[in-house]
């Protein structure tokens, strides 16, 4: 269980993250742990890490991609957000870590996934566009648009917040 | 610096920054209770999961008894004449019964002798 607790926040936060969903990313870090017990021994050989992050984010975007077409439809009505002001992030900086923490991951729950998906996949699994594009088999034009307005919605939402200031 | 490059950078540093969350404290017990279901539900955890030395040893163990049997049935004068068909196809039964067993008992012994229990498996 040292090995589970090495890594279990890991791949809870890579599938909260993904999913949006606290449940559904505690169901699927459950399937990845019992997956992981299964291949120990080759696990264990390689990058313990590395393999658990990548079954993880297959396992939430197959989670998701029951939503896919809806989510396709989704995401091309939803309106371009442009954030024209400059943000200050003083309020954030002065926070505690894990308070900063909890504020803007409440912050990207509250992003449609179509908007939310591509922009952790960017931001925490460090995929570039076109890995995203394969993953989501969607057109690297789409992606970079869905992660431009990812960004403006999440500044606007942590905006809203109260958490970022407009810089005359 | 436009307003939106300065914008993402903040926003790349802030998600660069944030800190992983924290894994409810039920995880590690919803696991723990799936692999033990999922043990005893698989009678003898699966013979393709077993390590390699013990699946080497049961299998050459079985063929020992195998090759045994041959050679006894082999050095016998020949049955042919004097054992009468329906105690072969006893004896075949029995042979398979008892094959089965013993496959049966060997799964049984390394569960209980050789298998780590789950809580102490370490990376």
């Amino acid at each position: 269980m040292t090995f589970m607790r090495a890594y279990q926040d890991m791949v809870f936060t890579t599938a909260a993250r993904l999913t949006g969903d606290d449940a559904q990313a505690e169901d699927i870090a459950q399937e990845v742990f019992i997956r992981a017990h299964a291949h120990f021994s080759e696990i264990r050989a390689g990058s313990p890490g590395g393999w658990l992050k990548t079954v993880t984010t297959n396992l939430a975007l197959n989670h998701l991609t029951r939503y896919q077409r809806r989510w396709r439809l989704f995401s091309d009505l939803w309106p371009a957000g442009q954030v024209e002001w400059a943000v200050d992030d003083t309020l954030l900086a002065e926070m505690g870590a894990e308070q900063r923490r909890r504020l803007i991951d409440a912050a990207l729950q509250r992003l449609p996934t179509h908007q939310r998906v591509p922009l952790v996949l960017y931001h925490f699994d460090e995929l570039s566009y076109q890995e995203i594009a394969a993953r989501l088999q969607v057109s690297l034009p789409k992606v970079k648009t869905d992660i431009l307005r990812a960004r403006a919605a999440l500044l606007k939402v942590l905006g809203s917040d109260g958490l970022l200031r407009e810089i005359p | 610096m436009s307003n939106e490059d300065r914008n993402d950078q903040m926003l790349k540093r802030l998600l660069h920054e944030l800190p992983p969350r924290r894994a409810p404290a039920t995880l590690e017990s919803r696991v723990l209770a799936a692999l033990s279901h999922d043990d005893t539900r698989a009678t003898g955890g699966g013979y393709r999961h077993w390590p390699v030395p013990v699946r080497s040893a049961c299998f050459g163990v079985c063929t020992a008894i195998a090759a045994l049997t041959i050679y006894a049935e082999a050095s016998l004068p020949s049955p042919a004449f004097w054992i009468p068909p329906a105690w072969w196809y006893g004896g075949l039964a029995a042979a398979g019964s008892l094959y089965a067993v013993f496959f049966g008992l060997a799964a049984l012994g390394y569960h209980a002798l050789y298998r780590p229990p789950l809580n102490k498996v370490q990376p």
